[in-house]
């Protein structure tokens, strides 16, 4: 028992493993100001790990109980989390994504399901200047763990209301026909390429069927002169082994103009490293896509072409993917290095652990040591995203990475006022949709522990509906209401009747009905709702961080009750 | 006609000797900086004076743009910010350089009083 215990957290924990590091050889210097130097590359905003969840699932054992989130808890966030969090993803993508490209570094969704997908993908099309993504193992396999049957048992339970299991076969097609949707010489280049640049394909289930199921496409001079991010896409569709399918892409981070004498270009391959040999499992570990990368010899062969193709003189190159090197197969690590080796970086970027950091590989004080930067969740505390940029310095012409780290709180805190200092809006112990633990769910029953979730779902909505009201005069045969109920009167009430409503699927078809309702209704105060949505998320990332509702290190202010 | 204030990528504050930017201009603009690049003797302990030539903006764009000493900044650079975040240029100012008061000023201020 203490054996599968171990092994059960190893496995699950494959978004939270540190493993120490070696130091940094003295040719690195860290400074704390910024050198004077020149810009050789655009600014691109890294996120990662995001984990669009369908809230609306059927029971899954053992990897949705108190037993499994003990062990690991990402299995259970708190629901607010998982139904208020994509805002934290929109807000980037709105504000920054208007001027800046976004670098996603994968596991978009949670359970992989198509609809998990479409609904990032919703989100990603309000990237003005474009977005790639590299993949991660939530981005095809059942919950980040694994491949299993998609027509029976826990991953179309799992899927149930969000569209069908998403394999990595699907993933790649869904992913290829979000970016034919976007607009932008690279993209609109490879729509070309695949004649999907019809006006009536407008839709990702429309057009997904229709991606060949190999390609190797690359930005050509027949595409014309316009600065394409997206240089190249090669992917690869195994239907009988969709564990084996992979899309790798190129992207040209390069300037438009440079002061420099000499030109210089800046490109980034997106590795996929959930590529497997052998189909994932949840046992062994080592075959678990959800603790181990790995990528295979065709997508490597075409990795090395791209690289020996392009000029060797001027040319920066950057690797990311969503394995952290540490946790790759050997065989994909001494793949890694060696490409690294071939283009003569020292950086790979890299997410998955949700924790943000610096990684140092090589040996103990070697000067061939090398840097990770592993860039941090957008959805689990402590809420990260940053921008990368490279540079050369004026000094001895070194190059330069500048990469502020930002958290989502920080500057919602700042900018939006957010979360709110509204003492009501927030959610507190004893409160029907207070976040609930692992004390609250103490059995392995997974029915029972979606009830709960259920319940405390309702109970949320309750709290937003109540909060933020529908605008008056709305009319009683307006589209948005629920069949049930003509008022907000009439849903708060119903939201009672059904918390104490035994029946799981019942309860499960009204918050559907709630969540159309919710994004259909007109409110009172848009721009209040949005503060409270956000400040939800914050509150249910933050509390889910320490497990309980208690202040963090750095809070600044407690009011203590009144005696 | 008196110009806007987001005419202007900086703006001087004299009551705290400090020279920042100006978020509306950056939240008119479509593109984002890269970086503000100071000319070589922009450096603490160094004197400016009003129109003088300090920075360039490199946009993300082929554009650069400088950046010149407003009228009333005078004086010598005690402090230059060297963790800008350009990210957030566009939704609050942010401070470039502080000066403390220079000393001509002081004595011509000094000069003034001593009158009868």
């Amino acid at each position: 028992m203490r054996f599968c215990l171990v092994a059960l957290a190893i496995l699950l924990a494959g978004c939270s493993l540190f493993s120490t590091s070696p130091s940094l050889p003295g040719g690195y210097l860290i400074p704390q100001s910024e050198p004077r130097s020149t810009p050789i590359s655009k600014r691109i905003y890294l996120v990662a790990d995001n984990q669009v969840h369908n809230v609306y699932n059927e029971p899954v054992p053992l990897l949705r109980t108190e037993f499994a989130d003990k062990l690991v808890q990402t299995v259970i966030r708190p629901v607010q989390l998982d139904f208020y969090g994509q805002d934290f993803l929109e807000w980037l993508v709105k504000s920054r994504g208007k001027r800046s490209l976004i670098v996603h570094l994968g596991d978009s969704c949670d359970f992989s399901c198509t609809g998990e997908f479409k609904r990032f993908s919703e989100i990603m099309s309000q990237a003005k200047k474009g977005w790639v993504m590299a993949p991660g193992n939530h981005d095809g396999f059942f919950f980040g763990n694994d491949h299993r049957d998609v027509d029976k048992g826990d991953w179309p339970a799992a899927c149930s209301n969000a569209g069908e299991p998403m394999t990595k076969g699907r993933f790649v097609r869904l992913y290829l026909a979000a970016l034919t949707l976007q607009e932008g010489p690279g993209y609109q280049a490879l729509a070309r390429h695949l004649a999907l640049d019809r006006s009536d394909l407008g839709d990702l289930e429309q057009i997904a069927p229709l991606i060949p199921t190999q390609g190797n496409w690359r930005y050509g001079e027949e595409s014309g002169n316009d600065h394409a991010f997206l240089r190249a896409v090669s992917w690869r569709i195994d239907r009988a082994h969709p564990w084996r399918s992979f899309v790798v892409q190129e992207v040209d981070m390069s300037r438009d103009a440079s002061e420099l004498p000499s030109p210089v270009t800046v490109r980034a391959i997106l590795l996929d490293t959930a590529q497997y040999d052998m189909k994932p499992v949840l046992f062994p570990t080592s075959h678990n896509a959800g603790v181990t990368g790995e990528l295979l010899d065709d997508q490597l062969t075409i990795v090395k072409s791209w690289i020996e193709s392009g000029p060797r003189q001027g040319r920066f190159w950057l690797l990311m993917g969503h394995h952290p090197f540490g946790s790759l197969t050997g065989g994909t690590q001494k793949a890694v290095a060696d490409l690294r080796k071939s283009v003569k970086t020292n950086l790979y970027v890299s997410a998955h652990t949700h924790a943000g950091q610096f990684i140092v590989h090589g040996e103990d004080r070697d000067e061939d040591n090398w840097l990770e930067l592993n860039v941090g969740s957008i959805l689990d505390w402590s809420l990260e995203f940053r921008p990368l940029q490279l540079l050369i310095t004026d000094e001895g012409e070194r190059l330069l990475l500048r990469s502020p780290r930002y958290t989502m709180h920080e500057w919602l805190r700042e900018f939006e006022g957010v979360p709110t200092n509204d003492d009501e809006w927030e959610a507190k112990p004893g409160d029907p949709d207070y976040y609930l633990g692992h004390e609250d769910l103490k059995d392995l029953d997974a029915h029972d522990t979606e009830v709960r979730l259920k319940n405390v779902l309702l109970a949320a909505h309750g709290r937003l509906l109540g909060f933020n009201r529908t605008q008056a005069g709305a009319a009683p045969d307006a589209h948005f209401w629920p069949p049930c109920c003509k008022s907000d009167e009439a849903v708060l009430e119903e939201i009672d009747r059904m918390i104490e409503d035994h029946r799981l699927d019942r309860k499960t078809e009204f918050l559907l009905e709630l969540d159309r309702f919710e994004r259909e209704r007109p409110v009172e105060d848009p721009e209040k709702r949005r503060k409270f949505r956000l400040s939800q998320a914050i509150w249910a990332s933050k509390y889910d961080s320490v497990h309980l509702r208690k202040p963090l290190v750095d809070d600044l202010f407690i009011i203590f009750p009144k005696e | 006609m008196s110009r806007n204030l987001s005419d202007s990528p900086v703006v001087y504050d004299p009551v705290n000797r400090e020279l920042r930017t100006v978020s509306d201009y950056f939240a008119e603009k479509e593109e984002e900086v890269l970086n503000i690049r100071w000319e070589d003797e922009i450096e603490e302990g160094a004197e400016v004076e009003p129109n003088q030539r300090l920075a360039h903006i490199i946009w993300d764009g082929a554009d650069q743009e400088p950046i010149d000493a407003p009228p009333e900044c005078a004086g010598v650079i005690v402090w230059i910010n060297g963790q800008i975040e350009y990210e957030k240029l566009d939704l609050r100012p942010e401070p470039l350089l502080r000066l403390k008061a220079s000393r001509r000023r002081t004595r011509r201020r000094s000069r003034r009083h001593e009158r009868p």
